[in-house]
């Protein structure tokens, strides 16, 4: 008997054991990993754009199981329990400057994010669930980020994007508060999700008033989960967290020397950027490196200044520290440069310069310096088309939107891009969504190319609207638009009613205005990814590969701010009592002025008791009623209108007595009810 | 041999951790149970509710954060805590200092530190809300951390700040709570044994007016000000251009300042604490609900907590063991859930979801005389252009009209 | 004789008649083409309702024609046929502005034939009365009221009324309803079944309200035109007993087209033919609804949106109204009561009038319209124009009505006011919602008073009327 028990406990453990020793093999060949990159990319207009990625992956459960090292659980069971194929949550605070900082590049198109919160994700469950898998996914995310995300869980503030907002749709769910704080609560447990929280590693950098000091904040998590893909090759998932950070170097010893018209751009460092350094990496990144990128127009104005100030002929950037070139110097010298290639436009190539700071540690900290020599001026690579968005109209009873399209000087070059087709035409796709309570005519859109009014048919190519529903669903708009390549502006507009709303649904600042989401204006033919050579192919870096996928250029319009009307708060009682009075009053004085000849029937009768008898009189009145012929009264009868003359002056002096008593009557009894 | 004794030391290893994990278990059990009969004090929880919204109420925030901090220095974990902020001053844009806040002119000490956790903030935070959080009426899809998950035997700390009247504390400026309301709240609270001591600190004008209505046992009340008296601002920054910190709050933290997690200083050293000169307005304190007499109670009953922390040894391996065949389970649902996913994103494609609506639409069009309808119906479905169509039978009906209108005459 | 002098008055008032018809129709047509936008009273809240402005018209045809419900997204809630008929007339016509000259001259146009109809319903009505009233013997009344052609009187109040011209302006909807309930009265009066059968179901159809017209239309077609009340003719027939028997056939052979005889026999075969007609109409009309809407979501959605969306009066936008205002401030707990009450209001008083005023059909219709014209939910100031022409047709029997020259300045008085506060409190900003609240609660008080004047003083011109004849059947006899 107990050897039989033995027995199975042996069997019990080798098994236990067995499944352990497989986990760790598992673990070994591929595991979860975690790397932590940091890029910084000086700004024309003397700011810093710095831009944190933390990505860490875990694989498929069914071949991994359910224990994970590094990757968060929260995230691991928000994918179960909702079943989520792909989700981003963004939260941003100010907005991103399309003209001086670039609407071209990867980081511009992925991380300029609007205002506020947003958040869409892609599920894995049938259709007619995914609403209610969008509730509780919000419901799940405010608790997880302090932000009052749960306000999307209700239908006039989410949308089902057909087509235009992402290609996959169907089990789509976009929504966005414009108006939501962002602050360190919400980066605290954004940062939480981290191995080593802001412990250590790049994210130690983040100093919260430094970060909130700045120009253009904006905190993204975005995940893609291979878990529901039918066949078992699908990857696991993978989070990928951005901090995009747009700060302004406190100049100090800048233009000290130079005596120039052009300033010097501030030189910073981390420690001037964000007070802190880094001692050391992450201990359970995979790698962690900090990416210096200066842009193609930089390196080229670069270029000629070299080359009119020495006779500088190299085809190369050389990076060895300070001194030797002649324009900017790093305190720390970089550990590899990659250049840009195939850039199909042909001014420079953008340069990135590679830090690894696996030897750093907290006696020696990273403190990487950027420091200019010689003042240069450039300029981003900018969108195809400045897109802006604006109110028209005054008053508080209608207005317009107008969605204006102005051109670049990037898209002046696009006929010599493309002459393949003898009238080049820009494709443009248009997102928007609007509140319920805005009720737009889309009948009244119309375009204007240049200023002259188009027909709609050859402007746009494609459109779906979902018209929005009073307290159930925002109108949403999605347009392909075909602009010709040679023209300055077009604009798009809408007319709109205002809607009046319950007084309850009137937030408590109701006097402050109401937000229109920031539209989204992308351009699919325009493929935005810098190809790097990997010089040393051994560091596989997710930000650059992150920059080398290809995406289709995004870039999100104003939020709008539209006052409307309020009715007065602070009467309800006094508008139900009154109008109920006004009721009351139609009411009592109708049915007097009906009901004042039945008295004189009664007095009639009453004359008539003596003559026969008052009973069968009814009777046969009735009788006659029934058969519907003429009732024959007694002869006597015609005494009744002698009798029933009555003065018509002293009525109507009482008719106006009677409404007021009935008024007043009314008013006590609505009262009772209101 | 060899193997008799791997045998007999696996069998007592094996026999050992089951012992070892069951007895864990009953214990968790027997906690349980206990917890569920007699109400021994076994946890604390605080709410901390700034109801009053824009930048002026500056003070407000600052109150209820400075009492944030201090529960959580005297230990209250932040699971515990319910925060609840009407608006967002740290980072406002008038904000001066960005992701801060001070209560005090020197700028020692940042409110705002590194780790707040807001749980309830802007628009959320109204009377519903608030109700909603004290008598625990939420909706499922509520997570964990927006709810007060209090039991019989947990005292929690409700502090309240903003802009009260008479029986009455206003939300967000726009809506009212009612002393009537928080009463009832509190008795349901109590019904429900939601709690086993409640401290209700309000720093409002007038506050001593709100618990008015209290009747529920177990209920202690501290206000800032009798009824007919305001409490004011207790000194205002410059450089922040508002006052930081009402004077209630202001004294009451300058006593819990001297406080650490291990004092035991009563209440009623607490009460006395408040001189009127300085608050410019009498505290006042609703003790006539509340049984144990002040000097016994140390005010870390209330701002401090009690932690119970119960060690199990060996507890891993058996929930490891669990979860191994947990996973494999969940897998094989993973790949079943799959299979059907996929079968109904199959069916349901488009132009399924564009002509569902039509067919039922008809349905409930026709349901009377569904027959007739359906004919009709069918034989309409091949007419292209429907606008002329309506139009000419519109045209037909009036001449329809006309002659059978001449006929009649 | 009657006839005569029927003829007689008209050839008198015809010229001046004539020509300020015109007159009016061509200062429509004068405001519509050279100021298209300037006046814009298409906005008006007063004008146009929810139900029936022009530009929800136009998104709603806009809708369709991409190929969506019209009914998709709440903008649009009028009648489907509408649409197919007025919604060509919307569409785009290059230069921006939807073509506004046709549908000026389609609601001119449509404005005529009701002051047209309006005034044949006001010649038959003035011939009837005479004739009854000679019948009663009551030939100095009959005298009195032949000074005054109502018919031409109410249609050129309905021609001239600013009212009127503002909602032909204003491009809403409402001339087409008010056109098919006067031509279901003009069916009714003329004992045109089939016309008044049609009339009724479109005014209903596009309307909810006009279904209590089914009331008077049912007396009208019954038991005729407005007479004086049944029991002097009574009297008449039983003094005339004694009577030699020539007179009385020539009385009951004069009695076959007017009130006398009909009160003898009910005609209930005409009420079962409009029954008859009724029903088959509505079938018809749903028919093409149901074609027009086939594609879509069909005829359960349409009766959602425009029945429902009148019934739970969903859009609180401001009209003249008085339910938008107070929806928006109700408690969401009181909504239904007071929903269920308001419109009660309306229903309650319906059975009362049909009791008492059961002798005087045109007169209940007109009460009846003017009742839900300040009742209903989403009231315009077409409405008021329709009753205020029909009033017109009662000029003689109300000519002793009180307060009317404090009622006409009351209604003056709201109607000037009320675009100045709604500009205070929309474009200004300086008012608030009350003050424009208060006009339109003023204005329904007038409108009351109006109603309930009206009512009193008709009853008392019945009581004048008995007073006057029996001293004549006293002297027959």
């Amino acid at each position: 008997m107990a050897r039989v028990l033995s027995i199975f406990a042996l069997l019990v453990f080798v098994l236990h054991v067995a499944s352990e020793h497989t986990g760790e093999v598992v673990e070994q060949l591929d595991g979860e990993e975690f790397t932590e990159e940091l890029l910084f990319r000086p700004l024309p207009d003397r700011k810093v754009l710095s831009h944190f990625h933390f990505e860490s992956k875990v694989p498929r459960t069914n071949s991994y199981g359910h224990h994970h090292r590094l990757f968060p659980k929260a995230i691991y069971q928000l994918v179960h329990k909702y079943r989520i194929r792909e989700m981003e949550l963004s939260f941003t605070q100010g907005r991103w400057n399309y003209e001086s900082w670039g609407g071209f590049d990867p980081i511009a198109s992925s991380n300029a994010k609007p205002p506020g919160v947003e958040l869409w994700a892609v599920f894995d469950v049938p259709q007619d669930q995914v609403d209610a898998s969008w509730k509780n996914l919000t419901h799940t995310l405010s608790g997880l980020f302090c932000a009052s995300i749960n306000f999307l869980e209700s239908s006039t503030t989410y949308s089902a994007p057909d087509w235009s907002f992402r290609s996959l749709s169907g089990n789509l769910r976009y929504g966005s508060l414009p108006r939501e704080a962002v602050c360190t609560e919400n980066l605290t447990p954004w940062l939480k999700l981290l191995p080593c929280r802001d412990k250590a590693g790049l994210s130690s950098l983040m100093n919260r008033p430094s970060i909130y000091r700045g120009f253009y904040h904006s905190q993204r998590l975005h995940l893609t989960s291979g878990e529901f893909e039918p066949v078992a090759s699908g990857h696991g998932i993978t989070l990928e967290q951005t901090l995009t950070i747009v700060l302004q170097p406190d100049a100090l010893e800048t233009s000290a020397a130079f005596s120039s018209s052009r300033k010097l751009q501030p030189s910073w460092s981390m420690s001037s950027l964000f007070g802190r350094t880094v001692e050391g990496k992450c201990a359970l990144a995979k790698s962690s490196s900090v990416y210096i990128q200066l842009e193609g127009s930089l390196v080229y104005n670069m270029k000629d200044t070299w080359n009119d100030i020495e006779g500088y002929e190299g085809e190369e950037v050389p990076y060895e520290g300070f001194g030797s070139n002649p324009n900017f110097g790093f305190s720390v010298s970089p550990d590899r440069m990659m250049k840009e290639v195939n850039r199909f436009h042909k001014d420079g190539s953008s340069i990135l310069y590679g830090f690894s700071i696996k030897d750093y540690h907290s006696s020696k900290p990273f403190d990487l310096g950027f420091r200019w020599k010689l003042p240069v001026t450039w300029s981003c690579v900018k969108a195809p088309l400045r897109a802006s968005r604006f109110l028209m109209g005054s008053g508080n009873e209608k207005g317009a939107i107008a969605l204006s399209l102005q051109s670049t000087e990037w898209s002046e070059s696009l006929p010599k891009a493309d002459n393949n087709e003898e009238r080049c035409r820009l494709r443009v796709d248009v997102f928007q969504v609007v509140p319920w309570y805005i009720k737009v005519y889309y009948h009244t859109a119309k375009i204007f190319v240049d200023g002259v009014p188009q027909p709609l048919g050859d402007v746009i190519e494609r459109m779906h609207v979902s018209p929005s529903e009073d307290k159930v669903s925002p109108g949403v708009m999605e347009t392909i638009l075909r602009l010709p390549c040679d023209m300055k502006s077009a604009s798009l507009t809408l007319e709109f009613d205002k809607g009046f709303l319950h007084i309850d649904e009137y937030p408590p600042d109701a006097n402050q205005g109401f937000d229109i989401p920031s539209a989204i204006i992308s351009f699919p033919d325009f493929q935005t990814c810098l190809q790097y050579t990997q010089d040393n192919t051994s560091i596989k870096s997710p930000m650059v590969s992150k920059m080398q996928e290809k995406r289709k250029i995004l870039s999100y319009t104003e939020v709008l701010l539209v006052p409307l009307t309020t009715p007065d708060f602070s009467m309800p009682y006094n508008v139900i009592t009154i109008t109920c009075t006004v009721f009351a009053l139609y009411f009592g004085s109708l049915l007097n002025a009906l009901r004042r000849r039945a008295g004189e029937e009664e007095r009639l009768l009453k004359s008539r008791d003596k003559n026969p008898g008052k009973l069968q009189l009814l009777l046969s009145k009735l009788s006659a009623k029934l058969r519907g012929r003429a009732w024959e009264p007694p002869s006597s009868s015609t005494s009744s209108s002698s009798s029933s003359s009555s003065s018509p002056k002293l009525i109507s002096s009482k008719v106006i007595t009677k409404i007021v008593l009935i008024a007043a009557i009314g008013f006590g009894w609505q009262y009772y009810y209101g | 041999m060899t193997n008799r004794n791997l045998f007999s030391r696996f069998t007592l290893t094996i026999v050992t951790a089951i012992t070892v994990s069951l007895s864990s278990s009953f214990l968790h059990f027997s906690h349980a149970a206990s917890s569920d009969s007699s109400s021994v004090h076994t946890n604390n929880w605080a709410v901390l509710v700034c109801t009053s919204r824009f930048w002026f109420n500056y003070r407000h925030m600052a109150n209820t954060l400075s009492l944030y901090r201090t529960v959580k220095r005297l230990g209250i974990p932040d699971e515990r805590i319910i925060l609840m902020l009407a608006d967002d001053m740290a980072c406002n844009a008038r904000n001066k200092y960005p992701a801060q806040v001070f209560n005090n002119e020197n700028h020692r000490l940042n409110l705002y530190g590194d780790n707040v956790e807001v749980d309830y903030r802007g628009y959320e935070v109204t009377v519903e809300n608030f109700l909603r959080v004290l008598t625990g009426r939420h909706e499922n899809a509520v997570p964990r951390s927006k709810r007060l998950l209090s039991d019989e035997g947990s005292h929690i700390l409700l502090y309240m700040t903003g802009h009260g009247g008479d029986e009455f504390l206003k939300f967000q400026d726009a809506d009212e709570l009612q002393s009537h309301d928080l009463a009832d709240a509190v008795k349901q609270m109590k019904e429900k044994r939601r709690f086993k001591e409640l401290l209700i600190m309000v720093d409002t004008c007038q506050a001593a007016t709100l618990f008015s209505q209290l009747h529920s046992p177990g209920v202690l009340a501290i206000g800032s000000s009798m009824k007919g008296e305001n409490s004011y601002s207790h000194h205002l920054d410059s450089d922040v251009g508002v006052s930081v910190v009402d004077r209630f709050t202001f004294y009451t933290l300058a006593f819990f300042e001297t406080l650490n997690m291990y004092d035991n200083a009563s209440l009623s050293s607490l009460f006395s604490s408040y001189n009127p000169n300085l608050l410019l307005s009498t505290a006042y304190y609703r003790t006539d609900l509340y049984q144990q007499q002040m000097e016994k109670v140390p005010v870390t009953n209330f701002f401090g907590s009690v932690m119970k922390t119960i060690h199990t040894g060996s507890a891993y391996r058996g929930v490891s063991g669990k979860d191994g065949n947990q996973a494999k389970f969940d897998v094989s649902s993973d790949q079943s859930y799959d299979k059907d996913a996929k079968s109904i994103t199959t069916s349901s494609d488009a132009e399924k979801q564009v002509d569902h609506p039509e067919t039922n639409a008809v349905k409930r069009g026709t349901c009377p005389h569904a027959d007739l309808w359906n004919v009709i119906v069918e034989k309409v479905q091949s007419i292209k252009d429907v606008d002329s169509i309506v139009n000419y039978g519109f045209v037909g009906l009036l001449t329809l009209v006309a002659v059978s209108t001449w006929q009649s005459s | 004789m009657a006839k005569s002098s029927q003829k007689s008055t008209k050839k008198k008032q015809q010229p001046w008649f004539w020509t300020s018809a015109v007159a009016s129709i061509i200062t429509r047509l004068v405001l519509i083409i050279y100021f298209p936008n300037t006046l814009n009273f298409s906005s008006r809240p007063e004008v146009s309702t929810p139900l029936t402005s022009i530009r929800r018209l136009a998104e709603g045809y806009w809708l369709k024609q991409s190929s969506m419900s019209p009914y998709a997204g709440s903008m649009y809630h009028g009648s489907p046929l509408l649409l197919s008929i007025l919604g060509p007339l919307t569409v785009d016509r290059g230069e921006g502005q939807p073509s506004h000259l046709l549908f000026g001259l389609a609601f001119v146009i449509a404005d005529f034939i009701t002051a047209m109809l309006i005034r044949s319903i006001g010649q038959l009505l003035q011939i009837t009365n005479s004739q009854s009233l000679k019948s009663l013997g009551a030939g100095r009344l009959s005298k009195i009221s032949e000074n005054f052609p109502s018919g031409d009187v109410a249609a050129l109040v309905y021609l001239w009324n600013p009212l009127t011209i503002i909602t032909c302006l204003g491009y809403s909807t409402s001339p087409i309803e008010n056109l098919m309930i006067v031509l279901s009265l003009y069916g009714a009066c003329m004992r045109l079944v089939p016309l008044a059968a049609f009339g009724w179901v479109i005014a209903s159809h596009l309307s909810l309200y006009p279904v209590i017209l089914v009331i008077p239309l049912v007396f009208l077609i019954g038991s005729g035109l407005d007479t004086p009340p049944r029991k002097l003719f009574v009297q008449q027939t039983y003094g005339d007993d004694q009577d030699e028997l020539s007179s009385d056939t020539h009385r009951e052979h004069k009695g076959t087209t007017n009130g006398t005889s009909n009160l003898i026999n009910f005609s209930w075969r005409r009420v079962v033919l409009f029954f008859l007609w009724a029903s088959a109409c509505a079938f018809y009309v749903l028919v093409l609804c149901s074609i027009s809407l086939k594609e879509f979501s069909g005829l359960g959605e349409m009766f959602k949106r425009t029945y429902g969306f009148i019934l739970s009066v969903e859009d609180l936008s401001p009209n003249i109204g008085l339910l938008w205002y107070f929806f928006a401030e109700v408690f969401d707990f009181f909504r239904d009561f007071f929903l269920i009450v308001f419109h009660i209001n309306i229903l309650f008083m319906v059975l009362p009038l049909a009791i008492r005023l059961h002798h005087r059909p045109c007169f209940l219709a007109f009460v009846y319209i003017a009742i839900s014209s300040v009742l209903k939910s989403y009231p315009s100031v077409g409405d008021s124009a329709l009753y205020l022409g029909l009033l017109g047709l009662f000029v003689n029997a109300l000519a002793d009505m009180q307060f009317s020259f404090f009622l006409f300045s009351g209604y003056l008085g709201t109607l000037l006011l009320s675009p100045v506060m709604h500009n205070l409190w929309i474009w200004r900003g300086t008012g608030n919602a009350n003050f424009y609240f208060a006009t339109a609660m003023a204005y329904a008080c007038f409108q009351i008073i109006l109603v309930v004047e009206s009512v009193s003083s008709m009853l008392n011109h019945d009581r004048a009327l008995k007073q006057a004849t029996t001293p004549v059947a006293k002297k027959v006899q």
